[in-house]
């Protein structure tokens, strides 16, 4: 008990946060076709287990880009890194696929499929972790004048490798909470707040809590 | 100033190894430095798909050098050579009441037993002593020296002979070694008397109240009393907050028993640390001039872990005390820390599988990173920690210039010997250089912990309280000397 509580607190302060923003920055539309959205976010993510108190944020900067290929298809990608030297840094890339379920013009709702997949690699203290990742968040947009609230409950898998361990498979759950803050004909704001389940059990704990504050620039 | 252990090898080279446990990380792929490892990131993917392995320890990295051993004693006897090497090295538990099972302080005893003696010996399974010695040199060695092994089985092979009491080597049996001041004694609270259920073991915890400080004081002396050597088989002394001492007191008498089962607790137990700990075969815990310390917090507790080994059927009472010296500063301030995967600790990372006779894990990481900010720092003693299933296990320090220092190898596992040993002198931590823990497993029917004195069909163990573990624990100064 002692022991694990121990290996615990180091894990969640050295890498505990630093993959678990999956799939984000997302709006419900999608970006009209031949047309490139850019994205460029600054986030926050933290993660340990139920049972612990400690639960550190760990900054990551995210920049992608998305493209239109029909009216309602869309395709993008991501590149992510935490640049905090050696106490953990990660880098991630991800792909996305955004479909248009619903979109009637004189409806204030809006719905979309957004599955990614993707890779975190995450260094800490000289050790290596990676996660690999696929999730499938259900985008619901609701229109506030010009603007949309986007609630994304979202369902996903994730696969943990390290040198000297065996894989973990974790299935997740998590939902977000965003606001598309449109200025202007192309530029948008988006903070967003998300907060996932894993089932990343430890020992004692139940499962594990992950969390995600960002606050994208689409273009 | 860097000090380092004597004698202790520093070797070139290495292995790469990944762990050896169920095959499904791919055990061999470029290591994982920093920037190989982002650069690997970086081309998207491709480590995930191999993994990653760890450099592993070379094969000379706890090798013996030639021995210096050159014939020994031709015709030992029973008070100039034999009886020395008993009261020094056996005695502290084969006394009357000790935790092993006969007393070794006669020549009467030590002929009664002969042909034990000689198998132990012989076999390096007495004293227990479960580090390989030419890894490094710890302080309380309680092995035998080549000389020591080959003079007690010169003697017993030459039928014992008694020899002349007034040639003796002047030593007799020493009592248990006090503190050379006692600050603080606490006792449990009332006599436990363990029982023996479903499991071979007693894991019990009690809330000892009465530390007398408020404010924030170092233990610079330890030392534990067992009421009954003969079944207390560990203690570990932790500190709780005086607020959490009502919640944890609840749970006490609740199997109307003293204390409470400490076995498969969920993480509620939230202790700030660990103030000492004792094994058999311990002696007490000074620091010269008080210099080193470990924190006892301001406003704790004692919430006090004995194992209480009662395979043997024995269900006599103990009421265990501790013995304190304290001060209310110090140079060094000792901590603690902690080397294992943190993947290990979830789900399926420690996977050792039923029937698997070598499972092994290993892991690797700069420990300066999260214990003195990038700094170096001063390494005073070492733990391997596994559980019944281990079957040897080593610890080690991969230097940023690729050689490997030896701290710790324990060839042949033995949980219930699973102690801290103190370096000989304390070893210098530098950022930039790993500290390695690898932990092989037997699995097989043969290794199993019996239950009840049956053995118990392998089964897939992970991390976990009553499953396994694999961890190195270090105890370590910012500054030295």
């Amino acid at each position: 008990m002692a022991v694990t509580r121990a290996v615990l607190l180091v894990a969640v302060s050295l890498a505990g946060g630093a993959c678990t923003a999956m799939s984000t920055i997302k709006t419900a539309t999608t970006v009209p076709p031949g047309q490139t959205q850019y994205i460029g976010a600054i986030e926050a993510n933290g993660g340990a287990p139920l049972e612990l108190p400690v639960k550190p944020l760990l900054p990551e900067l995210a920049v992608g880009l998305r493209r239109g290929l029909t009216d309602r298809l869309e395709v993008g990608g991501k590149l992510t890194t935490c640049p905090a030297g050696r106490r953990a840094t990660t880098a991630g890339v991800e792909g996305e696929v955004k479909v248009q379920l619903r979109r009637v013009p004189w409806s204030r709702i809006e719905l979309a499929l957004g599955p990614a997949a993707g890779f975190r690699w995450i260094s800490a203290a000289g050790a290596a972790m990676q996660v690999t990742y696929a999730t499938v968040p259900f985008l619901m947009g609701i229109d506030v004048g010009r603007h949309q609230i986007v609630v994304a409950p979202e369902a996903g898998l994730q696969l943990w490798t390290s040198a000297g361990s065996n894989e973990i498979w974790a299935p997740m759950l998590g939902l977000s909470l965003g606001f598309v803050w449109r200025i202007g004909q192309r530029f948008a704001i988006v903070p967003e707040a998300a907060a996932y389940r894993a089932d990343v059990r430890i020992d004692y704990s139940r499962g594990s809590q992950m969390f995600h504050l960002g606050i994208g620039f689409l273009y | 100033m860097m000090a380092m252990a004597k004698a202790r090898p520093r070797v070139s080279g290495t292995h790469r190894e990944g762990h050896r446990s169920g095959a499904r990380v791919p055990a061999s792929a470029p290591s994982c430095d920093n920037r190989a490892a982002l650069r690997l990131a970086i081309a998207i993917g491709l480590a995930a798909l191999a993994g990653c392995s760890i450099d592993t320890p070379p094969a000379n990295f706890a090798a013996c050098g030639p021995s210096s051993f050159d014939g020994g004693v031709a015709a030992p006897d029973y008070w100039h050579d034999a009886k020395p090497i008993f009261d020094t090295k056996c005695a502290i538990c084969h006394v009357d009441g000790g935790i092993a099972p006969m007393p070794l302080l006669t020549l009467t005893d030590a002929r009664d037993w002969a042909g034990l003696i000689r198998n132990a010996v012989d076999r390096k399974l007495m004293p227990p002593w479960p580090p390989n010695d030419c890894c490094g040199e710890y302080q309380h060695d309680r092995s035998l020296s080549d000389l020591e092994r080959d003079t007690l089985l010169r003697w017993i092979d030459a039928a014992m002979p008694e020899g002349d009491m007034a040639t003796a080597t002047p030593s007799m049996p020493l009592p248990p070694p006090q503190l050379s001041r006692v600050d603080v004694t606490l006792r449990m609270p009332e006599a436990y008397t363990p029982v023996a259920t479903e499991e071979t073991s007693d894991l019990r915890c009690f809330v000892v109240e009465g530390w007398p400080y408020d404010e924030e004081m170092f233990v610079t002396g330890f030392d534990v009393r067992p009421g009954n050597p003969a079944i207390v088989h560990h203690v570990i002394v932790q500190t709780v907050d005086a607020s959490s001492v009502p919640d944890l007191k609840a749970r006490e008498h609740a199997d109307g028993r003293p204390g409470f089962d400490c076995r498969n607790l969920r993480g509620e137990l939230h202790v700030n640390g660990a103030a000492g700990g004792w094994t058999p075969g311990s002696v007490p815990q000074e620091s010269p001039d008080g210099t080193l310390g470990v924190p006892f917090p301001a406003h704790s507790d004692v919430l006090l872990q004995i194992h209480y080994d009662v395979r043997a059927g024995v269900t006599m009472p103990d009421q265990t005390e501790m013995h304190f010296q304290v001060a209310r500063s110090v140079k060094h301030r000792l901590r603690a820390l902690v080397a294992a995967n943190p993947l290990w600790l979830a789900n399926d990372g420690l996977d050792i599988p039923a029937g698997d006779p070598d499972a092994m894990h290993n892991f690797a990481y700069d420990p300066t990173v999260y214990y003195s900010k990038g700094n170096p720092f001063f390494l005073h003693a070492i733990n391997l920690h596994m559980h019944y299933l281990g079957s040897h296990g080593r610890i080690g320090i991969h230097r940023a210039d690729g050689s490997w220092d030896c701290l710790l190898d324990i060839p042949d596992w033995n949980y219930h010997w699973s102690s801290w040993y103190q370096l000989a002198e304390p070893v210098q931590f530098n950022p930039g250089d790993l500290l390695y823990v690898e932990c092989h497993w037997d699995n097989t029917a043969s290794n199993q912990a019996p239950v009840n004195g049956m053995m118990p069909p392998p089964r897939d163990e992970h991390w976990a309280t009553a499953e396994e573990m694999c961890a190195a624990l270090g105890l370590f100064t910012d500054t030295w000397p």
